[in-house]
């Protein structure tokens, strides 16, 4: 447990060396931070007051020490603490990912079960086509043509924003086409291999009701990679929720993140990235967990 | 195209109430309260394109601020909707023959949004405040810097007295020099202003969701433009097809900078209408007479390439035909702009390829253009490639460059401009009918965006900010701009329009040459 507290450690301080370095990379922030009638002097005022005229060593030295005491700086754009920005997109992302989430572990496991008991016949050949439409279909395309459908042809639900329980309801189908399309492959073939072994032929001679089969023992036997691929697979939804909450104008991280780059806004896309780096390596803890849990030769 | 019908709300309504139910199981998190629950019969919703910056007048940072500050503060003049300069605050003013003395008679009976008056205690504090290091005004340059003091003679009677004359010095202020309260600010800080601001407008704060929207309440108590709904909503939505989606569904009643593509596809909808309205947007060419290319020196050289670009044509299949083209520097109801040259750049690509013969012009080496990707920069890439194919038409080799929008305005910027750029295409507007500060950023030796240098053009351009009345004023920007074109020392091309879509039962014209919102004088019927 140590060793792997050290590993995160490590992993953290490579993590704020790169997102520095990378913010930096994309260029010098002020012209894009001030307004074309600003002075020279303005400009090197601003350089002053953000630190941005010492030297890159320096910087990351000081940018290190303030994130030790959870200080993200001040945006330079907004002129607010970074981590505030953060903290108020986290929230509408974290619900949007999640119920994206939830909608493609549901539809993605029922459908990959149902492909794997019923194999080479039409419903197999359906849900492979959902699969293969999921994995192709760009998310911003589809998000426009549900908006054209089911708010424009079909006055249904609101085009974007976010609110209320309706201004969920497209952008987390949006978002959880692809996850779901991936989870129902990796689930059809993982059933499919464990519906073909010894122990389910046993089950069966036992009289063991067919549903129990599938969804107690086959079903168990076949997660462990399916648990292992919904890590990464929010770690995916966390940033395909970028071109999501665009189409949406969905207040969450994604945009802040887009804002800050194209602003370059250093402090803003550090606590950004590094947010969100914790969480997915949070989430990763978190699959380890289960993957335990579920296999106990793991624990040794 | 894509119609609504009546009963929309209603049957929205009934189907919401079902996905509230099914998705309440799923979503085991607070929602915040809904935009749409909330408003009220008269509410005006407006989708942005992006959103607010900042909503401290004094720490304007973003065009798209003018949205909010255009509506909740004012300045001592404002615009009409035909974008002339008429007086706001200042009730009169008399401004001394040398122009340094600007006496300004302030308007009575004005209340901030808390009920305080608005007194000459409010314009100096504003002052003050405006070039205050603290606050770091980065605008402050083009009013506030310039005035040395600001003079208290009664409680409603300032005299601004100015380090120069400066003739625009009224026009730039309704832009520049929002007033802000001076006792509300010394009683509560900047850091609670800045959450919770009070002007004098037409509306007042209301609530503001970074990233959602911000609500405005009409202010009853008003000097005088009282507006005709109770409550606008400011929504952002930055995808253009995303926020053309809010005006067919009728979630948003005007849609600003709708995409020239939509607006040109929309036109004679049932639902909404497309308005457009000239705007200061620019798009230009500098030339680079500073870099590795001889030929650029050359003025007939510049006057040919000028002459070797059909800007109508390149305008219509670019912008739909969503702008003003111009083939003087300025964009016409500028001032000074009424300016009448003898000899314009009449598009003549036989007479430029002689005169760049005539010139010794070098056909086997390329000129480089280089401009910023389409994105922000309104269909960027294409007037690059839309410029070089014409000089292309000429004979002139072209190589070409299209860079994002952060290296492009780096680039612009740099204190070093590149030497290898030949034409730099840019997207730089005006904020008001001064196109002054533009000209001397653009083209003045050394400035901030010049890749272009001229001492005789350097002398006119710095006289053109000493100039102690607009009549003087307007004089020297015709100067200036003659010399501009009789030296060729940019490629004019066009202003955009300011496209809006409006629905039916909204009544609003958007105002000239004003690229954010006004809605005072907005009204909504009842669908």
């Amino acid at each position: 447990m140590v060793k792997r507290l050290g590993q995160t450690l490590v992993t953290l301080l490579f993590l704020t060396l790169m997102v520095f370095a990378l913010a930096r990379l994309t260029g010098d922030p002020t012209p894009l931070v001030l307004p074309t009638e600003a002075t020279a002097q303005d400009a090197q005022f601003f350089r002053h007051q953000y630190g941005l005229d010492r030297s890159l060593p320096v910087q990351y030295l000081i940018f290190l020490g303030n994130v030790s005491r959870g200080d993200f700086g001040v945006s330079f754009r907004y002129r607010e603490p970074a981590i505030g920005f953060v903290m108020a997109g986290l929230g509408p992302t974290l619900r949007l990912t999640g119920l994206a989430m939830l909608l493609a572990v549901v539809v993605g496991l029922g459908l990959g079960i149902l492909a794997a008991v019923s194999r080479n016949v039409w419903i197999d050949r359906l849900v492979n086509l959902y699969a293969s439409f999921g994995q192709a279909v760009p998310s911003f395309w589809l998000g426009l043509m549900l908006v054209t459908l089911f708010s424009i042809n079909l006055p249904w639900l609101p085009s974007s924003g976010h609110g209320t329980a309706g201004h969920y309801v497209l952008p987390v189908i949006t978002l959880s086409v692809f996850a779901s399309a991936s989870i129902t492959r990796l689930t059809r073939a993982n059933m499919a291999e464990a519906m073909q072994s010894d122990f389910v032929h046993m089950e069966r001679v036992l009289g063991l009701p067919e549903a129990s089969i599938v969804l107690r023992h086959a079903l168990r036997n076949a997660s462990l990679p399916i648990v292992t691929y919904l890590g990464l697979q929010f770690g995916l939804l966390l940033g395909g929720a970028i071109v999501t909450e665009r189409v949406f104008a969905w207040p969450g991280l994604g945009q802040i993140i887009v804002d800050a780059i194209l602003h370059r806004d250093y402090p803003v896309i550090q606590a950004t990235v590094l947010v969100t780096a914790v969480m997915f390596m949070l989430i990763n803890l978190a699959v380890d967990v289960t993957c335990m849990v579920l296999d106990p030769r793991l624990r040794v | 195209m894509l119609r609504v019908s009546e009963s929309w709300w209603a049957r929205r309504t009934l189907f919401g109430h079902g996905v509230t139910w099914a998705i309440a199981a799923l979503v085991a998190v607070g929602s915040p309260t809904s935009v749409a629950q909330a408003q009220p019969k008269s509410t005006l919703t407006v989708a942005l394109g992006a959103d607010l910056v900042s909503v401290d007048p004094h720490k304007l940072v973003s065009g798209i601020d003018h949205s909010f500050f255009a509506n909740v503060f004012e300045s001592l003049f404002a615009n009409d909707a035909r974008g002339n300069l008429v007086p706001a605050l200042a009730e009169s003013v008399s401004v001394s023959a040398d122009g340094l003395v600007h006496d300004f008679k302030l308007r009575p009976n004005v209340k901030w949004h808390n009920g305080d008056a608005f007194t000459a205690d409010d314009v100096r504090f504003s002052w003050q405040r405006s070039i205050d290091p603290e606050i770091k005004n980065p605008r402050a340059s083009v009013v506030a810097a310039k005035i040395r003091d600001v003079e208290i003679v009664d409680p409603l009677r300032v005299r601004l007295h100015l380090k120069q004359p400066d003739a625009s010095l009224h026009e730039n202020m309704v832009t520049y020099f929002y007033l802000a309260p001076k006792k509300l600010i010394e009683r509560v800080g900047n850091d609670e202003f800045g959450k919770a601001p009070v002007g004098t407008g037409p509306f007042r704060f209301v609530e503001r969701k970074p990233r959602e929207f911000t609500r405005l309440a009409a202010f009853e108590g008003h000097w005088g433009r009282v507006p005709k709904v109770a409550e606008v909503v400011l929504k952002v939505v930055v995808d253009d097809q995303t926020r053309m989606a809010q005006i067919q569904t009728g979630e948003s009643d005007i849609v600003t900078s709708v995409p020239l593509v939509f607006g040109s596809r929309m036109q004679g909808a049932r639902d909404f209408t497309i308005i457009r309205v000239p705007s200061f947007g620019n798009a230009f060419m500098v030339i680079n007479n500073r870099g590795n290319n001889p030929d650029l020196k050359k003025p007939d050289v510049r006057r040919a390439l000028n002459m070797a670009i059909n800007r109508e044509t390149l305008a219509k299949a670019l912008t739909f035909g969503f702008a003003t083209v111009h083939e003087s520097p300025c964009t016409p109801g500028m001032i000074g702009c009424d300016v009448k040259f003898t000899d314009p750049y009449k598009y003549d690509p036989a007479a430029a390829r002689a005169l760049l013969t005539k010139a010794g012009f070098d056909f086997n080496r390329p000129i480089k253009v280089v401009g910023p990707a389409t994105g922000r920069v309104t269909q960027g890439k294409e007037t690059v490639e839309g410029v070089a194919q014409f000089l292309n038409a000429v004979g002139v080799k072209t190589t070409i460059e299209i860079l994002e929008y952060g290296t492009w305005a780096t680039t612009a910027f740099a204190k070093e401009k590149n030497p290898e750029i030949d034409v730099y295409l840019l997207a730089a507007p005006d904020a008001n009918r001064d196109s002054g500060p533009r000209q001397l950023r653009t083209l003045k030796t050394g400035e901030a965006m010049s890749f272009y240098s001229d001492a005789s053009l350097d002398q006119e351009l710095t006289k053109l900010g000493t100039m102690p009345t607009l009549t003087a004023y307007e004089e020297q920007s015709r100067k200036v701009f003659r010399l501009i074109h009789d030296q060729s020392a940019m490629i004019p091309l066009w202003a955009y329009d300011s496209v809006y879509a409006v629905r039916s039962n909204v009544k609003y014209e958007p105002f000239r040459y004003i690229t954010w919102p006004i809605l005072w004088y907005a009204e909504k019927a009842p669908k």
